[in-house]
C-alpha cells in the first residue's frame, strides 16, 4: 500500500513536494493538479472539500493559513489519524522554514528549496501513518510521545535538571533508543505535536556525537528560531535540549561531560530496558503479549511487549500493528473527548467522541489474540493477550497490571 | 338473489368513495355494516361493499397500470386508542367482506365475472385485447366525469372579493422556506386537480388571510387586482408588488357544504389520514421540492460522457432534484456536480478505487455525498450531516438504490424516461423530508397528527439495524407459522379450480413467485428468496408504507407495481446467456393491507401465463386472493397474536435499565408480568402497554386477570391452573391439538381448510338456494377453532432468559441472519433514549468494524497479493465495549460467526456475569422451540 502526501500553494497551485511511501508510483503532476483543481473549484462556491473515501484508501484536502493546501492519501486508516498527520506535516514544514517564510515566499522557487531539509521528517511521518505494513520495527502516533519506563528514570531525572541548570535552559529531556525516559518540567508544556516533531528532527538527523540545529516550533515560536542541541551520552542514549543563542557547541559537549560522566554505569543499565521499555523487575502476567500504556493528559505513552513471547521479528511488528490499529480504531474513537484539535476538523467525529464519554472498556478478539482497553483517569492501558484468555479474566488481569504500574515505586513516568 | 350490479350502479359506489357521506357515517354503523356482512346475512350488501371497494382502488390505476392506492380508517384519528382497542376485540370487522366470493359457487362467480366485464381483466384468451381497451376506456371515461363533477362544483360556488393588506418587507419573517402566496397573503395554497387552479389548502398564523375571516380553505383563488392567477403566475404577480399596498383578490366559493377539512383528500383520493396522504400525494411534493433548493442536499443522474464543463450547464444531466422551474436558482449538486465527476472520474487512476463518499464543509453545514457509478452514468446524493452521519447517509443511499433498481429495469431507464420523473421527485422528496422533518414537515399546517405518531423513522437513530438491508423478523409460535405457510402457500398455489367451472379453457395470467406478511413492522413469513425480500423492504420502507402500517390503521392498501426482482432477474439473464429460452418475463408486486397488516407478493407474467398487454393494470381476481389471504390470516388471529407476541418481551425477556436504576425491582422476571402486559395490550393494544411500574403483582391479581383473559377468548381454564403448570404445559397443549387435527384427516390447514369443508358442503345443496349462511358459519367456526388455538398459546408467552447469571441481564438484543436476510430484535421503546442513543452508536461502530472484517476476508480470497488493508483488522470476531450510565455498566458486544451460515450478533447486557455469546446466540435463535 502506497501512501502519499503532496504539497501546494494555495493561491497559484504549484506543487511545493510530493512525497510517497510504499512501492506505487510518484504522483504525476497532472493529477496533483487535478486533484488541488476539485479543492480550488469547489472553494470559489464557498464549499470546502474536506476527503473522499474509497473502499479501503481516502484522500483528505486541507488548506492551512490559506496559503498551503496538503493532500494526503492513505489507506488502512482513520481519517482522525490522516488529519493528525497532516497537522504533523505542516508542522515540520514551519520546523524548518518558519511560518512567515510560507506565508509570505520571497519567491516560491526559494520556498520549495528551503523546505528540502523536511522531506526526512515527512518521510517519517509517513511511516508513521502506515498501519498493517510490516516495515517500521517501532509503532508511533503523531501526538503522543514514545516514552520508556527504566528503573532508573529517578536518577536520570536528577542529572538532566543539573545539567539543563548549566546550560541555563527549561527544555531539555532524555532519549534512549529514540524513546524519551526523562524530561524537564516545562518540556511538557511544549504542544505534543511540537514534541514530536523536536524528537524526530533529531532522530532523523542521525545520531553522530553531537548536533546543532536551528528550528523554529510551530506552536510556541513559529517565526523565532531555537537552537535545538543533542549530545550523544551512550550508545542509544542523547540528551536534548533547546536553548537560545549561548553557551556554543563546544560548552555544551563539556558540560554534559562534566555532568554525566559520574553516571555511565546508570545511563548503561537504563539501556539495557529497551526494548520491553519497562523494568524488568517487575514482572506482569505471563498472558500478557505487549501493552500500550498512554497517559492522554500529558499526551504520552509506553509500548511494552513481553520478551519471552517474541519467536521472531514479524511477529514481533504484527502484535504491535495490532495494538495500535485496535489503538487508533477503538480507543481513540471511544475514550477520547474532544480535543480543540478536532473541534474545527472533524465536525463529524466530534459527535461520536461526544457520546462515547461514558465508554470504560473494549475488547476485540481476533481469531490469535485478543485486545482489550480500559481507561482510568489519565491514562488508558490496552493489553494484548492470546487468544485463550477468557473475556472476563481478560478484564480482571488489565485492572490488575494497571494498579501495579500506577502504584508501583520503582516506575516513574 | 338481488344483482349486485343494479343494486350499486358504478358511479354511485364512486362518489362514495369521495367521502361525504362516509365521513359523516357514523362508526358503529360500518361496525355494524360489517358485522353484518361477515355473518353473511345478507349477501346483497356484500356484494355492493365488495364491488365499492374493487372500485374504489381501481380508479387509481394510472396509465402504466401501476397502483398506489391508501385508505386510512379514519377515525383512528378521533380516538386512537379506543379504535385499536375495538380493532382487536371485533377482529372481524374487517372493511368489505370479501371471503364469501371464496365460498360462493363456482358457476355463481363466473356469471358475476362475465357480467362485471366491463372492468374486469378476463382471464380467457380471447377477445382479452378488446376487453382490456375497454376497460382503460370506462376507467378513463370514470377519471373525466369526476373531473367534471368537481369543476361542476366549482362553478355553481359564490364569488366573492377581499382586501387583503399586503406587506412586501414583511415577507421574509416565515423564513425563505416560504411559498410567495404564504409569505404575501398569508394563504397556504394547494393545487386543484387540474393542475393550474391555487385552492386554499390552510392559512399561516396571524397572517392577512386569517384576519379577514372571510375566506375559507378549499376556496379557489381566482383573480389578483384582476389578473387571473393560476400556480404558474402567482409568484410573479405577488414577487411584483414592491410596497405595502392593499390587494383586491377574488375567491369563489367551493359549493362542498361543511367538509372543507377533508378538502384536499376529497378532491382525489378515499379516506387519508395526513400520513397517507403524504405517500400518495405526488403533486403537492413536487410543489414542496423547490423549497428545498437552497439546501445542500440533492439527488443529480449524470451520463458523464455527455457531460462538458463549457456548455449548457445542464448538459447530460438526466435528473436533478430539487430543481426549479425558473432556471436562476439551481441546486447545490448541480453547481458544484462538476467536482464530484472529476473526482469519480479521476480516483480510479490514482488509487485504483471507486470513490464511495465524499465529504465538503457548507455554509450550512458537512454534507456527504455518495456516489454510484454505473458504466457511463453516475448518481450522486447528497445529504446533509446534520440529518444523518455517513455511515448512515450510505446506508439510505444504498437503500434507495436498491429500490429504484427493483422497481426499474435499470438506474438508467429509472432516470431516463421522462415520465418517471413526477414519481421519482416524489420519492425524493419523501426521503428528504422525512430526514428533515423537523424543520420542513413542522412549518406545514397538519404536522401535529405526525407528531402523536410513533415515528417509524426516528427508530434509525436509536436502531442501526432499521437502516441495514435486512428485514426485522418476528418468530412467531410455531403453530401460527405453519397457518401463516399454509395460507400463503395456498395463495402461491393458485389453485382456482375451485372458482372456475372450466379450468381447461382459462389461461392463468400470472405465476406467483412468493410472498411475505408483515405485522407493523415486522415480517411474520416469508416465501421468498432474500434478495427479492430485501427488495420489498427496502421498497416498504422508502416509500413510507412500512412507517404507515406501524403507526396507523389502515382500511385498505393496494399496490401494484411493475418490479424487477434481482433473483428472477438474474435467472433470467443466465437463461439468456445460455439461449435456454428467450421468453419475455415481466414481474409484477402486489401488495394489499389491512389495518397493521400487510401482504406483499411478486407475480411473474410470462412462460405458461397468458400473455399481458403492455400497461395492463391489476387484475382484480389476484388483488381480491391477497386480500382475501390477509383477511384469513386475520381472522385465525394472528395479527392479534403478532401483536401480543411483539408486545409480550419474552423471547427472550429483556430488561429495561432506568435513570436511578434499582435493579432489584426491575429484574424479577414474573409470568404476572407478562400477563399484565398482556392484558394492557388487549385492551388498549397501545404499544407501550408494558408497563414497568407494576412489576410485582399479587397472586389474587393474577387468578382475576386469568379470568377475564379466559372471558375474552371464550376458552375454558381449568380451575385448578396453577403456575406452574402453565409454564410448561401451553406449548404442550397446542401441539397436542395439532396433532389431533392432523391425525382426523389429511393435514389440511389455514383457508385450504376452510374451503374443503365449503366445497364439500357446496356439492351438498344445490345450485342457487341461498346457502351462503350455513357455509360461512362452518367456515367461521372452523376459523374460530384455529384462532382460539392460537390466542391460547399467548395467554401465558414463558419469559425466556438468554443470559448466564443468577438475574436476566440482557438490554437489547440484534440477531443478523444474512444468509436469510432477516434479523430478530428487541423492542426499543421503552429504554431511554440517551442510553439509546448511545447504544445505537456503539452498535453501528460494531458493526461497520464487523462488515469490513467480512471484506476483507472475501478480498483476501480473491487477490491477496494486491491487498490495501490493515491486515490487523482481517481476524476480528468479536468487539464489545463497556457503557457507563447511570451508575451502572453495561457490555454491548457485537459477534461475527461465519459458520454455519454467516451471522452477526449484538447483545448489550448488564455487567454482571461473564456471558458467551455465542450460546446466547444458540439460545436467542431456539426460543421458540
Amino acid at each position: 500500500m502506497t501512501s502519499h502526501v503532496m504539497c501546494l500553494t494555495s493561491s497559484g497551485g504549484i506543487p511545493l513536494f510530493v512525497r510517497k511511501k510504499g512501492d506505487g508510483d510518484l504522483m504525476t503532476f497532472s493529477k496533483i493538479a487535478s486533484l488541488n483543481g476539485i479543492h480550488m473549484f469547489l472553494k470559489t462556491h464557498n464549499i470546502e472539500l474536506l476527503n473522499s473515501d474509497m473502499a479501503d484508501t481516502s484522500i483528505v484536502w486541507k488548506e492551512f493559513k490559506g496559503c498551503i493546501t496538503l493532500i494526503a492519501i492513505a489507506s488502512g486508516t482513520t481519517k482522525r489519524v490522516m488529519l493528525k498527520f497532516l497537522d504533523s506535516v505542516f508542522n515540520a514544514m514551519i520546523l524548518v522554514v518558519s511560518l512567515k517564510d510560507i506565508e509570505q515566499p520571497r519567491s516560491v522557487e526559494k520556498l520549495k528549496r528551503d523546505l528540502r531539509p523536511c522531506y526526512s521528517i515527512i518521510d517519517k511521518l509517513l511511516e508513521y501513518l502506515d498501519i498493517g505494513d510490516i516495515s517500521g520495527t517501532k509503532t508511533n502516533f503523531f501526538d503522543l510521545t514514545d516514552s520508556i519506563i527504566c528503573s532508573e528514570n529517578h536518577l536520570l531525572q536528577i542529572c538532566l535538571d543539573t545539567f539543563m541548570e548549566y546550560l541555563d535552559s527549561l527544555y531539555g529531556c532524555i532519549l534512549i533508543h529514540n524513546c524519551l525516559a526523562v524530561a524537564t518540567e516545562s518540556w511538557w508544556s511544549l504542544n505534543p505535536k511540537e514534541r514530536k516533531l523536536i524528537i524526530l528532527a533529531i532522530t532523523t538527523n542521525n545520531n553522530c556525537g553531537t548536533n546543532d540545529l536551528p528550528i523554529f516550533l510551530p506552536y510556541k515560536s513559529p517565526n523565532l528560531a531555537y537552537r535545538l542541541v543533542n549530545v550523544t551520552l551512550v550508545d542509544n542514549i542523547q540528551v536534548l535540549a533547546l536553548c537560545g543563542p549561548n553557551p556554543d557547541v563546544k560548552e555544551i559537549e563539556r558540560l554534559a561531560f562534566q555532568c554525566w560522566r559520574n553516571n555511565i554505569e546508570i545511563l548503561r543499565t537504563s539501556v539495557q530496558c529497551y526494548p520491553r521499555n519497562f523494568p524488568y523487575s517487575i514482572s506482569l502476567d505471563s498472558r500478557i503479549l505487549g501493552f500500550l500504556l498512554v497517559n492522554y493528559k500529558i499526551k504520552k505513552f509506553v509500548m511494552s511487549r513481553n520478551v519471552q513471547h517474541l519467536k521472531n521479528q514479524i511477529s514481533r511488528t504484527y502484535q504491535l500493528d495490532t495494538i495500535k490499529t485496535f489503538y487508533h480504531y477503538a480507543v481513540e474513537t471511544l475514550f477520547y473527548t474532544i480535543d480543540s484539535y478536532t473541534k474545527n476538523l472533524e465536525r463529524n467525529e466530534e459527535k461520536t467522541t461526544d457520546q462515547f464519554k461514558s465508554a470504560k472498556e473494549t475488547y476485540w478478539s481476533f481469531e490469535y489474540h485478543k485486545c482489550h482497553a480500559l481507561k482510568e483517569l489519565d491514562h488508558i492501558i490496552c493489553v494484548l493477550y492470546t487468544s485463550i484468555v477468557p473475556t472476563h479474566t481478560m478484564r480482571l488481569i488489565t485492572h490488575k497490571t494497571l494498579k501495579i504500574i500506577l502504584t508501583e515505586k520503582q516506575i516513574c513516568w | 338473489m338481488n344483482d349486485p350490479k343494479e343494486k350499486a350502479p358504478l358511479y354511485q359506489n364512486d362518489e362514495q368513495s369521495y367521502g361525504y357521506v362516509k365521513n359523516g357515517k357514523n362508526p358503529v354503523d360500518e361496525e355494524r355494516e360489517c358485522w353484518a356482512s361477515d355473518s353473511g346475512s345478507s349477501s346483497g350488501s356484500y356484494y355492493s361493499n365488495a364491488s365499492s371497494s374493487v372500485i374504489e382502488w381501481e380508479s387509481e390505476i394510472s396509465p402504466t397500470g401501476e397502483v398506489f392506492y391508501i385508505e386510512s380508517l379514519m377515525e383512528s384519528f378521533a380516538a386512537l386508542n379506543s379504535n385499536k382497542a375495538r380493532e382487536d376485540n371485533h377482529y372481524a370487522s374487517s372493511p368489505p367482506e370479501l371471503t364469501r366470493r371464496r365460498s360462493t359457487r363456482a358457476g355463481k362467480l363466473i356469471r358475476l365475472l362475465k357480467r362485471r366485464e366491463s372492468y374486469r381483466h378476463s382471464v380467457r384468451m380471447s377477445g382479452l385485447a378488446s376487453e382490456l381497451r375497454q376497460n382503460h376506456e370506462s376507467i378513463s371515461k370514470m377519471h373525466r366525469e369526476r373531473e367534471n363533477f368537481i369543476r361542476d362544483d366549482y362553478k355553481m360556488g359564490e364569488k366573492y372579493s377581499v382586501n387583503i393588506w399586503v406587506e412586501p418587507e414583511k415577507r421574509h419573517k416565515l423564513g425563505r422556506r416560504a411559498t410567495a402566496c404564504e409569505a404575501y397573503l398569508g394563504i397556504i395554497p394547494c393545487v386543484a386537480s387540474d393542475k393550474s387552479k391555487i385552492i386554499v389548502a390552510g392559512f399561516v398564523p396571524d397572517g392577512e388571510a386569517l384576519k379577514t375571516k372571510e375566506i375559507n380553505v378549499g376556496d379557489w383563488l381566482q383573480s389578483i387586482n384582476s389578473k387571473d392567477v393560476n400556480k404558474y403566475t402567482i409568484n410573479t404577480i405577488l414577487s411584483r408588488i414592491v410596497s405595502p399596498t392593499n390587494i383586491h383578490c377574488q375567491f369563489q366559493r367551493t359549493c362542498l357544504d361543511g367538509n372543507y377539512e377533508n378538502y384536499p383528500a376529497t378532491m382525489s383520493c378515499p379516506n387519508q389520514s395526513v400520513l397517507a396522504r403524504q405517500l400518495t400525494d405526488k403533486e403537492e411534493s413536487t410543489i414542496l421540492m423547490e423549497s428545498l433548493i437552497k439546501e445542500s442536499l440533492g439527488v443529480i443522474f449524470i451520463k458523464t460522457k455527455e457531460f462538458s464543463e463549457g456548455e449548457s450547464d445542464m448538459q447530460g444531466v438526466l435528473y436533478s432534484f430539487p430543481r426549479t422551474k425558473t432556471k436562476s436558482t439551481q441546486s447545490f449538486l448541480s453547481i458544484t456536480k462538476g467536482a464530484f465527476i472529476t473526482l469519480n472520474h479521476m480516483l480510479p487512476d490514482i488509487v485504483g478505487a471507486q470513490p464511495i463518499s465524499t465529504t465538503v464543509s457548507t455554509s450550512t453545514g458537512l454534507t456527504h455525498i455518495i456516489y454510484f457509478s454505473y458504466k457511463d452514468e453516475l448518481l450522486l446524493i447528497a445529504v446533509p450531516d446534520k440529518c444523518c452521519n455517513k455511515q448512515e447517509a450510505m446506508e439510505h443511499s444504498m437503500d434507495i438504490v436498491c429500490t429504484l433498481s427493483f422497481m426499474n429495469e435499470s438506474i438508467l431507464t429509472c432516470f431516463e424516461k421522462e415520465e418517471n420523473h413526477l414519481h421519482l421527485d416524489h420519492f425524493f422528496y419523501l426521503f428528504f423530508s422525512r430526514l428533515y422533518k423537523d424543520k420542513v414537515v413542522a412549518s406545514k399546517a397538519n404536522s401535529e397528527n405526525l407528531k402523536t405518531n410513533v415515528n417509524i423513522d426516528d427508530l434509525s437513530k436509536y436502531d442501526f439495524s432499521f437502516l441495514l438491508p435486512i428485514v426485522n423478523l418476528v418468530q412467531l409460535p410455531r403453530d401460527a407459522q405453519i397457518q401463516i405457510d399454509a395460507a400463503l402457500s395456498e395463495m402461491e398455489a393458485m389453485d382456482y379450480r375451485d372458482w372456475n367451472q372450466d379450468p381447461m379453457e382459462c389461461q392463468r395470467l400470472y405465476t406467483i413467485i412468493g410472498s411475505c406478511l408483515y405485522h407493523r413492522r415486522h415480517l411474520l413469513g416469508s416465501h421468498l428468496p432474500a434478495e427479492d425480500l430485501i427488495q420489498i423492504h427496502s421498497f416498504l420502507r422508502r416509500h413510507g408504507i412500512l412507517h404507515l402500517i406501524n403507526s396507523e390503521d389502515v382500511k385498505s392498501l393496494v399496490i401494484w407495481n411493475k418490479v424487477y426482482p434481482s433473483s428472477s432477474v438474474n435467472r433470467k439473464l443466465q437463461w439468456q446467456d445460455e439461449s435456454a429460452y428467450s421468453l419475455t418475463y415481466r414481474w409484477f408486486l402486489l401488495i394489499v393491507g389491512y389495518g397493521h397488516n400487510l401482504l406483499a407478493v411478486i407475480l411473474e407474467s410470462g412462460g405458461c401465463t397468458a400473455i399481458l398487454e403492455e400497461h395492463s393494470g391489476p387484475d382484480i381476481f389476484y388483488v381480491e386472493e391477497a386480500q382475501e389471504t390477509l383477511k384469513h390470516i386475520r381472522k385465525i388471529g394472528i395479527s392479534a397474536l403478532a401483536e401480543k407476541w411483539i408486545n409480550a418481551n419474552a423471547k427472550p425477556e429483556i430488561i429495561v435499565p432506568q435513570k436511578e436504576t434499582t435493579l432489584s425491582k426491575l429484574s424479577s422476571p414474573s409470568i404476572a408480568e407478562n400477563i399484565v402486559g398482556f392484558m394492557k395490550t388487549n385492551q388498549s393494544k397501545s404499544i407501550s402497554s408494558l408497563n414497568h411500574n407494576v412489576t410485582k403483582v399479587p397472586y389474587d391479581n393474577i387468578s382475576m386477570t386469568k379470568s377475564r383473559v379466559s372471558e375474552e377468548s371464550r376458552v375454558d381454564f381449568n380451575a385448578g391452573y396453577s403456575l406452574e403448570a402453565s409454564r410448561d404445559s401451553p406449548s404442550q397443549d397446542s401441539l397436542s391439538q395439532v396433532s389431533e387435527m392432523s391425525d382426523q384427516a389429511a393435514p389440511i390447514l389455514g383457508r385450504r381448510a376452510t374451503r374443503e369443508r365449503s366445497n364439500a358442503l357446496l356439492t351438498r345443496y344445490s345450485d342457487d338456494s341461498d346457502s351462503d349462511l350455513d357455509n360461512d358459519q362452518t367456515g367461521i367456526s372452523e376459523i374460530s377453532n384455529i384462532r382460539e388455538n392460537l390466542l391460547h398459546q399467548a395467554e401465558y408467552i414463558v419469559p425466556k432468559i438468554v443470559t448466564t447469571g443468577n438475574k436476566n441481564s440482557l438490554v437489547y438484543y440484534v440477531h443478523i441472519d444474512l444468509f436469510e436476510g432477516v434479523l430478530i430484535s428487541s423492542r426499543v421503546n421503552e429504554l431511554d433514549s440517551e442510553f439509546l442513543s448511545n447504544l445505537n452508536g456503539c452498535a453501528q461502530m460494531i458493526h461497520k468494524l464487523l462488515s469490513d472484517t467480512k471484506r476483507y476476508k472475501k478480498l483476501l480470497t480473491h487477490d491477496a497479493g494486491k491487498s490495501v488493508i490493515n491486515k490487523s483488522l482481517i481476524a476480528i470476531k468479536e468487539h464489545g465495549i463497556l457503557l457507563e450510565w447511570e451508575n451502572c455498566t453495561y457490555w454491548i458486544v457485537g459477534r461475527l460467526y461465519n459458520s454455519p451460515r454467516p451471522k452477526e450478533l449484538y447483545i448489550c447486557y448488564q455487567d454482571c456475569a461473564p456471558q458467551n455469546l455465542i450460546e446466547m446466540a444458540f439460545r436467542l435463535q431456539s426460543t421458540n422451540h
